[in-house]
C-alpha cells in the first residue's frame, strides 16, 4: 500500500523531526521517531507523553518537530490524542474536513508502562484509530533515572542501587507488550532501533490497522544504561541477539517473532558492555544471570510457540 | 541533573559561620555582594566548583549562596551555576543577571554570550591555554582577564582532566574573594568525603599550581560589551495560548554542534551509499543528495560517533576537534 520504505526516496524529504532539538549525543529516541513516522504515507498529528523527547524537542520557542505536535500531560497522551481523533472524525463526518490524517502518540516507560497506562488503556478499549508509541529506554531518564516499572531485574537505577544489600532493581519488569495485546487491538508489535528495516514495516502495519495500534520500541540511553554516545545501536543489536529483547508482533490475535537471531548470544553479553549491569558480571552473582537467563530462554520459546503469555 | 519543567534549581544555602565582621575577600573586590556565573557543560563539575567556592567563603565568615540552573538540554550541554557571596545577609534568591566575576571551565563555551550582564568593571576567569589579551580581544571585553591551562594544571597534579578544581583557584588568586589556606581546607575536606585523603591531597595540589600559574591582565579597549545577547524571549503576555508555535523545525536556529569534541570525517571514495548512517544519525547531520552521502552538517552534528560506529565500510571516522 501507499508508499515505498525506499531509504533512497526518503532522503528526499523534509525530516519529520528535525535537527537543533537537546537530546544527549547518541540517543536513539530521535531515530525512533523519524523512522516511525517516515512509514506513513498520510500527514500525522503527533502528541508526545511528557519525557525526555518532549522536553528536549521542544524547547521554547523553538521545536524540531516539522508536523503538527501537541504535549498535555505525562499521564495523558493516549487521552489526548483518542480527543483529537474523536474530534477529527465528527468533523470528517460533518464534512468540514477531507484529508485522511494518521494520529500517533509518543511516550518513554515512565509516560507509558506507569503514569500514563489508565488512559492508554481506556484509549485501547473504545477504539480510536491511533498508533501508540512507546520509546522504552527502561527508566526514568528524564528526571535522573529513577526505576520505571520497565526496569528490567537486576538494573542499576538511582533508586535501585547495587550494593551489600541490593543488587539494582529486585523484580521482574512488568511485560506491557503482553497487556496490550490483551487488550485484543488489531496490531502491536515490539522493534528495536537496530533493527531498522523491520520497525519501518511494522510502523507501517500499525498505521494500516482498522483499529487502535501499539508500538514498543527499545530506546538505548547513554547516561541511563551508562554506555557510551556511539554504542546505542550496537547495544540495541545485542538485546535483539541475546533475545533479551525478542522482536516479534501480534497481527489480529497471530502471534509471529520477526527477527530470528542467527545464533542466539548469552545474556551475559548484552550485559557486559552496559554499566547498569557490569555488577552482574561478578562471580557472586552467578545464580541471579543464570535465573535471568532462564527466563529469557523460557519467553523467547513462548514467542516461538506463538503465545505472548 | 535533569529537571522536569525546563529548568531549575538544584542546591541552595544561604548562611554564615561565624560573624559577617571579617570578609577580606568580598573588601577586596570592593563590593558587599559578589556573584559570579559558571558556565560548563553537564558532567564538568561547575556545580561542583560553585559548593566549594561557597564552602571556602563560610570559613572566612561570608554569606553565601550556591545554586545551579539548566534547561533540559542533556549530557555535553551547556549548564550554569551560580554564587553570591556577602558580607551581609543575602535576601535575593533570584539567578544573577549581572554577575561580578564569570568562570569559563569549558574552552569550548568561549564565546561574546558568554559576558552577558557581566559587569564592565568585572572579571573573565577563563579555562584556555591562551593569553588574557588573546582572549579579551577574542570577545572584546575591557575588564580584568584572567586565564589558566587546567589541562595542565590537572596533568601535573595526576588528576583524570577536570577542569573545576583548577579553575577554582585560579578564580580566588585572580580575584582575591577568597584566601588560599579557606580554599584549601574547602577542598580537602569535600574530597577527603568523598574520594578519600590521598585524591583530596591532589585537589589541593592543583589549586596551589593554579595559584601560581594563573595569567591576569586589565585591557581597557576592546570595546563596547553592552548591547548584544540580550534575552529575546517575550513576556506573558505576548505569549501565544496554551506556548503554541507556528515555525515548524524552528529548533534549526539552535545550533547544536557546540558540544561536539570530535567529529566524523567522511571519506566519499569509501561510502557505497548504504545510508545507515543517515538512518542512525539522531541529529539528521548527514547529508545527502539523490540518495547518496555528501557530507557531515557540522552545524548540528554532536559528535556522538553514532555514525562510525554503523557505518560497514571506512568511510567515516571520528576525529578530535581542532
Ligand atoms: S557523529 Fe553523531 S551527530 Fe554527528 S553525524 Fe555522526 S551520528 Fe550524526
Ligand atoms: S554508513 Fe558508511 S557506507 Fe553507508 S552511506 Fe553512510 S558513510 Fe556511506
Amino acid at each position: 500500500m501507499g508508499r515505498s520504505l525506499n531509504l533512497k526516496e526518503l532522503t528526499r524529504e523534509t525530516p519529520p523531526l528535525g535537527p537543533g532539538h537537546r537530546l544527549c549525543a547518541g540517543c536513539t529516541a530521535s531515530a525512533i521517531v523519524r523512522l516511525v513516522l517516515m512509514a506513513a504515507d498520510r500527514p500525522v498529528v503527533v502528541v508526545n507523553a511528557t519525557g525526555c523527547l518532549e522536553v528536549a524537542t521542544t524547547v521554547y520557542p523553538y521545536t524540531a518537530w516539522n508536523m503538527p505536535w501537541m504535549h498535555n500531560a505525562f499521564e495523558n497522551a493516549a487521552a489526548t490524542v483518542s480527543g483529537i481523533e474523536a474530534a477529527y472524525r465528527v468533523r470528517m463526518r460533518r464534512g468540514e474536513l477531507r484529508e485522511p490524517l494518521y494520529f500517533v502518540a509518543f511516550g518513554g516507560d515512565g509516560g507509558t508502562y506507569d503514569i500514563g497506562l489508565q488512559s492508554l488503556s481506556g484509549a485501547l478499549e473504545r477504539g480510536h484509530r491511533f498508533v501508540y508509541v512507546c520509546y522504552d529506554n527502561e527508566a526514568y531518564m528524564n528526571t535522573g533515572i529513577q526505576r520505571s516499572s520497565s526496569t528490567p531485574l537486576g538494573s542499576w537505577t538511582t533508586t535501585t542501587p547495587v550494593g551489600s544489600v541490593t543488587v539494582g532493581k529486585s523484580t521482574r519488569r512488568k511485560d506491557l507488550t503482553a497487556i496490550i495485546s490483551a487488550h485484543r487491538i488489531p496490531y502491536v508489535a515490539q522493534c528495536a532501533i537496530s533493527h531498522h528495516m523491520d520497525l519501518m514495516r511494522k510502523a507501517r502495519k500499525a498505521f494500516d490497522a482498522t483499529g487502535p495500534a501499539f508500538l514498543n520500541i527499545l530506546s538505548p540511553c547513554v547516561p541511563g544504561w551508562r554506555i557510551e554516545p556511539s554504542d546505542t545501536v550496537r547495544v540495541s543489536q545485542m538485546a535483539v541477539d541475546t533475545c533479551f529483547w525478542p522482536l516479534f508482533e501480534c497481527e489480529e490475535g497471530k502471534l509471529r517473532v520477526t527477527v530470528q537471531p542467527k545464533e542466539k548470544k548469552p545474556v551475559q553479553e548484552y550485559f557486559q558492555i552496559q554499566g547498569r549491569y557490569r555488577h552482574l558480571l561478578r562471580p557472586e552473582h552467578e545464580a541471579l544471570v543464570a535465573k535471568m537467563q532462564q527466563e529469557v530462554d523460557q519467553d523467547w520459546q513462548r514467542l516461538k510457540e506463538g503465545r505472548i503469555l | 541533573m535533569q529537571t522536569e519543567l525546563g529548568s531549575g534549581v538544584d542546591f541552595y544555602v544561604n548562611k554564615a559561620i561565624g560573624s559577617a565582621m571579617e570578609s577580606p575577600g568580598v573588601e577586596a573586590i570592593g563590593a558587599e555582594l559578589v556573584e559570579v556565573r559558571w558556565h560548563g557543560r553537564g558532567g564538568q563539575g561547575a556545580v561542583t566548583g560553585a559548593k566549594i567556592l561557597a564552602r571556602a567563603a563560610t570559613k572566612e565568615g561570608l554569606w553565601i549562596q550556591a545554586f545551579s540552573e539548566f534547561g533540559p538540554e542533556r549530557r555535553g550541554a551547556p549548564v550554569l551555576a551560580f554564587n553570591r557571596i556577602g558580607a551581609n545577609e543575602i535576601r535575593t534568591y533570584a539567578p544573577v543577571e549581572e554577575p561580578d566575576v564569570v568562570v569559563v571551565i569549558d574552552p569550548a563555551l568561549l564565546e561574546r554570550a558568554v559576558l552577558r550582564g557581566l559587569k564592565a568593571e568585572g572579571w573573565l576567569v577563563v579555562n584556555t591555554p591562551f593569553s588574557p589579551r588573546q582572549v579579551a580581544r577574542n570577545v572584546s571585553f575591557s575588564g580584568t582577564v584572567a586565564t589558566l591551562d587546567a589541562a595542565a594544571v590537572s596533568r601535573e597534579a595526576s588528576l583524570p582532566p577536570l577542569a573545576n578544581i583548577p579553575m577554582l583557584g585560579a578564580l580566588a588568586a585572580a580575584t582575591g574573594l577568597i584566601q588560599r589556606s579557606a580554599l584549601e581546607e574547602a577542598v580537602f575536606e569535600t574530597f577527603r568525603a568523598s574520594l578519600g585523603e590521598e585524591t583530596a591531597r591532589k585537589n589541593v595540589r592543583a589549586v596551589n599550581l593554579a595559584w601560581s600559574q594563573v595569567r591576569i591582565g586589565h585591557y581597557l579597549d576592546p570595546g563596547s560589551t553592552e548591547e548584544e545577547n540580550e534575552c529575546a524571549l517575550p513576556s506573558w503576555q505576548e505569549l501565544e495560548p496554551g506556548g503554541t508555535l507556528y515555525q515548524p523545525g524552528s529548533a534549526r536556529d539552535y545550533l547544536t554542534g557546540m558540544w561536539r569534541s570530535s567529529y566524523p570525517l567522511f571519506k566519499r571514495e569509501e561510502c557505497n551509499d548504504c545510508l545507515r548512517c543517515w538512518v542512525f544519525c539522531p541529529d539528521t547531520s548527514i547529508m545527502t543528495n539523490e540518495g547518496k552521502v555528501t557530507g557531515i552538517d557540522l552545524q548540528y552534528c554532536k559528535g556522538c560517533g553514532v555514525c562510525a560506529a554503523v557505518c560497514p565500510r571506512d568511510a567515516l571516522k571520528m576525529v578530535p576537534e581542532n
